[in-house]
Parts: structure tokens; C-alpha cells; sequence
């Protein structure tokens, strides 16, 4: 904790909570939220971001967000419970599309939803650009429509990478550099939406991932940054 | 028939409750007493109006009442892939996100998905409002994503261990030698350590100078310590496994390198995150969280006569879930040393460690007497620890099954899958452990309940012990 202090004095901090279990709250969910407030103070989040999706019911543990199904319902709860988590802990949630095999990627139910939901609660939209590229491969969109029928207003955060295919868990975490496609497409973005954040995938900054750097210092222009951000030093994925 | 049970599910008695055990999802389910219930109708085949008559009777419930409660039952334990054609239709109806964890993790249902989506999502049951949306599933994007999640699950299960990114340089051995070798020995593994400087010796070798063993064979394992300007290296068996930039850190680094070899090598069951004391035949394990005193609590009762097994982890050893001793220096954090310290006045002298979490802890060597034999001893006690300030020391019993619950809470690593055979060596141990709840507002309060309860004899019951009468 001491350590996350001095490192708050020095460094934006962004959290990354992927259990929140937004869609199936148990009894001890209550507990843990309040566990976070510590954490949230010590490292002056400024927002915590969670995906949209459900790593957990009251009688599984999955660990892994898994997509979740808008019906009424869901959407209903789940927007009552991001309302009661931004006030338990006292800082905005932001919400992350997640790359998935469900049609409700593409029948626009889900950003719908997505939608519906940050509205109704203020939320902001993390929005993963190589799960939206990545979606819009398997599932057949036009990842610029898709977009547009997003409530683009409410994104403050961008993650790029490439989703690479390992088998059968196409589902992994961006390790690669981002593809042309997702550099145009966080112009795109960035030229409409209020974007604060940018996540790079682990170890671009160190040259391993062979992100182009013309692509590093276009994203760098688009968000004003005087300074390259090779020169942050919490580069990667993983804000904390 | 209730239902059918699925093949390679196995329930055993545990007191008034029960443990299910799924080989092939590999889960283990502490059941109640109603639950419990349930699970005997089924194994002994009993129809449903008779089942269900039982159950309204020993419960006192009415029929309907009765009903609802075993179909609640039996259709989460489908939707879990225990049991299958449940023939209860009156259960309460689930949430769409409940129902598609279920669908994600059970091939039946999505076989039967597959069939008839209609007929399932009723039988779940799903509410009317919620239908259409699983309806609108296709089921080969669920198999899709079944296999997604599927490959998520093992390889979160088959995870290496955690260790550096990427390895660090690798300086030279020093060319005059190394300044000073020791050797250690812990749950039977020798380990060596050789350190490159007489400072990093200085500062490392007291934390585990009580394991120290004089072995002319060869060690099991090998750690280097070697200089690297700026900092220290440390190599484990000629491979660079850890950086460390600054002095504070490296006994903890250490402590921690030989403490994994030694858990690495060591067969066992499972590895628990529990302190444990003995009496000399019998063992008492504390297992707990972080922050729960457990350290605290066990190093006043090794000053009170207890001999010291570990203040961290207990590793089990089937068949009869035997513990050996680890036992490594105890961390003492600084909220603790103030307790400690008329115990143990030599604690104010130790050096403050950093560990990897910058956590500042003072590393207490086990007095000499104090150190048990290498040979594993049974555990007759689980006395779970919660520091509660200010507040009655208390030592309440714990209903078997929910002290399993909390165990399993505390396991750290199951080495090897889960079969029938092991469980049932679980469960045979547990019905045999006595389990109890310590609320500890005030160490000596803490120290007298436990120590009376390891001096009562074998087979006699122990009640609700409170420290000081009960405030109005």
C-alpha cells in the first residue's frame, strides 16, 4: 500500500477489476467492494474499469469474463449494481466490450446495452479495439458501423492490440501489436470521443512487440501528449 | 428416481452434512443438512411423492414447501452436471446469467440446448421474460464459447509458477571462492546456499540459521547469491531466477526460493495456508488469511511450551492427512512485535526485511526446544483465527462442514487432481478433527483457551470457552 501511495504521487494510476461480477452478485460481493476502497484511495484511481460480462454466479467461479445475454432482466441488474458499485467505491466505472462468440456482438443487442446501461448510470466505455476487431472478423461486421452505433461520447479509455489466435482460446488478452484496421479505427475514435487513456499491449515500449513507431506517435498527436510515452513508466495491459 | 447421478459423482457423510465430489468437473461441494437430505433419497432410489413426503416430514414443511426446496436443489445440481433428468418440476426460477454459467460449464445441457431449447430453458427454469434471449442462441456459438471458457479453465489450472517476466543477467560466480556456504534442510530437502559476499551472508543466514544442517552428501538443490552491482542475484541450480536491487529484500527473496523448492519436491495432498503447533503426538493447525493473528498467536504459543511446526504453510500428507513441519523463521509484522515483544525481547534487535510487497517484517527464529522432529503428526484441531480488537476472546465450535467450507477457503495447491479415493480420505480425517472458531481480542486470553484445549484428553467435548464472564 505504501508503495502504491508513493507511486500515486508520481503516476496516473488505472484499475483494472475483471471480478466485479456486474451480472450475479453474491453476498460476500458487498464485503469485497468494500475491501477496495483502500486500495482505490492509496492509488487515487481515477477510474476502475471492469468488462462487460460475468466472470462468476453464486455457485460457479468461472474466471474469465464470459459475455452476458441482454435480456430485460440482465440489463435492469446490471445497471443497478454498476450504480451501487461507483458508490461504494467512489470512482467511476468504465465499461469494456470483451471479444466473444455470441451473436449478440453483432445484432448490436449488446451495445445496446452497453449503451442503456452507461446512461442510465454514468458510467464511461473502456473500449478494446482488438476485441472489436477481433469480433468483427468472426462474427462478419463492419467494425466502423459498429461504432457508430456506439454512445462513442462515453469512451475515456482505448486498449490496442492485436488478439492473437493460440487454438482455441481466441479469447486471449492482446499480446501483439495492434493491426492497421485498430490504428484507424482509434483515429477514428479519438477524433470523436473524450479519450484520456490509451492501454498498449505489454512491451511495446520496449520495442517487443514491433509496434510501428509512426503508429505510436500518430496515437501520441491525437491525445496532445508533449511526451512520448516511452518516457511512462507503466507502460503494458496492466495498470497495476 | 428424483434424478439420475451423473457418473463419477460421489457424496460422503460429514456429521449432519455431506461433501460432493465431481471427478470430472473436479469440485468438491460442502452440502447441509437439507441438502444432504436430498442427496440420500436419491442414492436409495426413493420416488418423488415419497421423497418429498420425507423430506415436508423431517423439515416440517408442507408438501408444496418441500417440493420446491428438493427441485431448487436438484436443478442447481444438474445445472452443475451432478445429476441429470431431474424429475421435480416445481423449483424457483433462475437468472438468465445463472442459467448460461451452467450452460457454459455442463455438456449435457447444451446437448439437451441443442435438441430442444424451449423444453430446457423451461425445465432450468428460466422465467418467461428472460426465454427469448437464450433462445436466440445459437448453439454452436455456445459450444464455441464452452471451449473458450474450457481452455481458459485449464490453463488458469496448469499455470507455471509465478516467476520474472524475463530472466535476469547472470553475473559471474566470484573467482576467489564464495564467502560463505551453508546448508539447510526443510521437509527433507537440503538445500544449499552459497553466498558471493560476507554482507549478503550476514544479512540472510540468521533468518535460517535454525535449519542449518552439517551433510557431507550432495544438496538437492543449490542457490547462489551472487553479487551484481548494483544488487544481488539470486540462481537457483545454475539458472538466474531473481533480481534484487536493495539489502532489505533479500532475506525475504531467499526465504522465499528455499521455502518453494522445498514445497516443490515435498509430495503431499494439499498445501494449506494455516499455522500449525504440536503437543509432541498431536497437531493444531490455525489456518487463516493474512491478517488474522495467526502469526502473532502462534509465536506466544510456542513461548507458552507448543512446539512449532510452521506459522504459514501446513502441507497435508494422505492417506490420513498428516502435517510435517516447516518451519521456517516466523514473520512478525510490526503491529504484532508490540504483543510479542515481552515474550520475546531479542525481537526489538532483529533486523527489519522488506518483503516483496514491501510489507516491513522482523523474521523470528523458533527457539531451539521448540523445534519438532522432521516426522509428520496428525491433526486433531482446526482452530480458525480472527483478530478482533477490543473484543472477548472467544473459542466456539465449528459445525463440521462449515469448518470445511472455511478450509477449503485456505488450500493453496492440490499437487495432483482430485480422485474418489482422496476425498474420501479427506472426509475420513475430517470427521475426526475437532473444529473451532478463536475470536481473539487479547493474546494471553487466546494463548490459555488453546493450550487448555490441546490438554484435554482425547474423544471429550469441548463447549463454548470464553476468556473473561460474559458482559451484559
Amino acid at each position: 500500500m505504501v508503495r502504491l501511495r508513493r507511486l500515486a504521487g508520481r503516476q496516473a494510476i488505472l484499475l483494472w477489476l475483471p471480478e466485479l461480477a456486474l451480472a450475479t452478485p453474491t453476498t460476500a460481493d458487498a464485503m469485497a467492494i468494500s475491501e477496495l476502497r483502500p486500495l482505490l484511495d492509496a492509488s487515487r484511481a481515477l477510474w476502475v474499469t471492469t468488462p462487460l460480462g460475468f466472470s462468476r454466479t453464486p455457485e460457479l467461479d468461472l474466471g474469465w469474463p464470459m459475455p452476458l445475454l441482454p435480456g430485460p432482466a440482465v440489463v435492469s441488474s446490471v445497471t443497478a449494481r454498476v450504480a451501487a458499485i461507483q458508490g461504494a467505491l467512489g470512482r467511476r466505472l468504465l465499461l469494456e466490450n470483451i471479444a466473444h462468440h455470441f451473436p449478440t456482438v453483432a445484432d448490436g443487442s449488446e451495445v445496446a446495452m452497453l449503451n442503456a446501461i452507461c446512461e442510465a448510470t454514468g458510467a464511461g466505455i473502456a473500449l478494446d479495439l482488438g476485441a472489436l476487431v477481433r469480433n468483427a472478423q468472426n462474427h462478419g461486421f463492419d467494425p466502423e458501423r459498429w461504432l457508430q452505433t456506439l454512445a462513442v461520447e462515453r469512451v475515456v479509455q482505448l486498449r490496442l492490440g492485436e488478439w492473437r489466435d493460440t487454438g482455441a482460446s481466441r479469447g486471449d488478452p492482446p499480446s501483439g501489436p495492434p493491426d492497421e484496421d485498430a490504428l484507424a479505427l482509434a483515429e477514428t475514435v479519438l477524433a470523436r470521443a473524450p479519450v484520456r487513456a490509451v492501454i498498449l499491449p505489454s512491451g511495446v515500449l520496449r520495442g517487443g512487440t514491433g509496434m510501428d513507431s509512426h503508429a505510436l506517435a500518430r496515437i501520441s498527436a491525437r491525445l496532445g501528449w508533449r511526451r512520448m510515452p516511452s518516457q511512462h513508466p507503466l507502460p503494458g495491459g496492466r495498470a497495476v | 428416481m428424483l434424478a439420475t447421478i451423473a457418473e463419477g459423482t460421489a457424496c460422503f457423510v460429514l456429521d449432519d452434512g455431506g461433501v460432493l465430489f465431481s471427478a470430472e468437473r473436479q469440485e468438491l461441494h460442502v452440502l447441509n443438512g437439507p441438502a444432504m437430505f436430498v442427496w440420500c433419497c436419491l442414492e436409495s432410489g426413493l420416488d418423488p411423492p415419497s421423497a418429498v413426503a420425507a423430506y415436508a416430514r423431517t423439515f416440517g414443511l408442507l408438501p408444496s414447501e418441500a417440493e420446491r426446496a428438493m427441485a431448487d436443489v436438484l436443478c442447481r445440481w444438474q445445472g452443475l452436471g451432478l445429476v441429470a433428468d431431474v424429475r421435480l418440476r416445481a423449483a424457483s426460477p433462475v437468472d438468465l446469467t445463472t442459467a448460461l454459467g451452467r450452460l457454459l460449464t455442463t455438456p449435457q445441457l447444451r446437448r439437451s440446448f441443442a435438441q430442444a431449447p424451449l423444453e430446457l430453458a423451461r425445465s432450468m427454469p428460466l422465467r418467461e421474460s428472460d426465454i427469448p434471449a437464450l433462445l436466440a442462441l445459437d448453439p454452436r456459438a455456445l459450444e464455441a464459447q464452452a471451449a473458450l471458457l474450457q481452455e481458459r479453465m485449464r490453463q488458469m489450472r496448469h499455470a507455471p509458477a509465478q516467476g520474472s517476466v524475463s530472466p535476469p543477467r547472470h553475473p559471474a560466480s566470484p573467482a576467489g571462492g564464495f564467502a560463505a556456504c551453508h546448508r539447510y534442510r526443510l521437509l527433507g530437502t537440503t538445500i544449499e546456499i552459497r553466498y558471493a559476499s560476507a554482507r549478503a551472508a550476514a544479512i540472510v543466514h540468521p533468518v535460517l540459521a535454525h535449519l542449518a544442517v552439517l551433510e557431507e552428501f550432495g544438496p538437492h538443490a543449490v542457490l547462489e547469491v551472487l553479487d551484481a552491482m548494483p544488487g544481488w542475484v539470486i540462481v537457483e541450480d545454475g539458472l538466474p531466477r531473481v533480481e534484487c536491487r536493495r539489502l532489505p529484500y533479500l532475506a525475504p527473496l531467499v526465504k522465499s526460493a528455499v521455502r518453494r523448492i522445498a514445497l516443490e519436491r515435498h509430495r503431499c495432498f494439499a498445501h494449506i495456508h494455516a499455522a500449525v503447533v504440536s503437543d509432541g503426538a498431536r497437531c493444531l493447525a490455525l489456518p487463516a488469511a493474512a491478517g488474522s493473528g495467526k502469526t502473532t498467536l502462534t509465536a506466544a504459543l510456542v513461548h507458552a511450551g507448543l512446539r512449532y511446526f510452521s506459522d504459514e504453510y501446513a502441507p497435508l500428507e494422505a492417506p490420513g492427512m498428516q502435517v510435517r513441519p516447516v518451519p521456517l523463521a516466523l514473520s512478525v509484522k510490526p503491529g504484532a512485535a508490540d504483543a510479542l515483544l515481552p515474550r520475546f525481547p531479542h525481537l526489538a534487535q532483529l533486523p527489519v526485511h522488506r518483503r516483496e510487497d514491501d510489507q516491513a517484517v522482523r523474521y523470528l527464529p523458533p527457539p531451539g526446544p521448540a523445534l519438532p522432529d522432521d516426522a509428520p503428526l496428525p491433526i486433531s484441531w482446526l482452530v480458525f483465527p480472527r483478530y478482533t480488537p477490543a473484543q472477548r476472546t472467544i473459542l466456539r465450535p465449528l459445525a463440521r462442514p462449515q469448518a470445511l467450507r472455511m478450509l477449503l477457503k485456505e488450500c493453496l495447491v492440490l499437487p495432483r487432481a482430485l480422485d474418489r479415493e482422496s476425498v474420501e480420505q479427506l472426509v475420513r480425517w475430517f470427521r475426526a478433527v475437532e473444529c473451532f472458531e478463536l475470536s481473539t481480542g487479547n493474546l494471553d486470553e487466546a494463548v490459555r483457551l488453546v493450550l487448555a484445549l490441546c490438554q484435554q484428553p482425547e474423544g471429550s467435548e469441548t463447549t463454548l470457552r470464553t476468556a473473561s464472564p460474559e458482559r451484559p
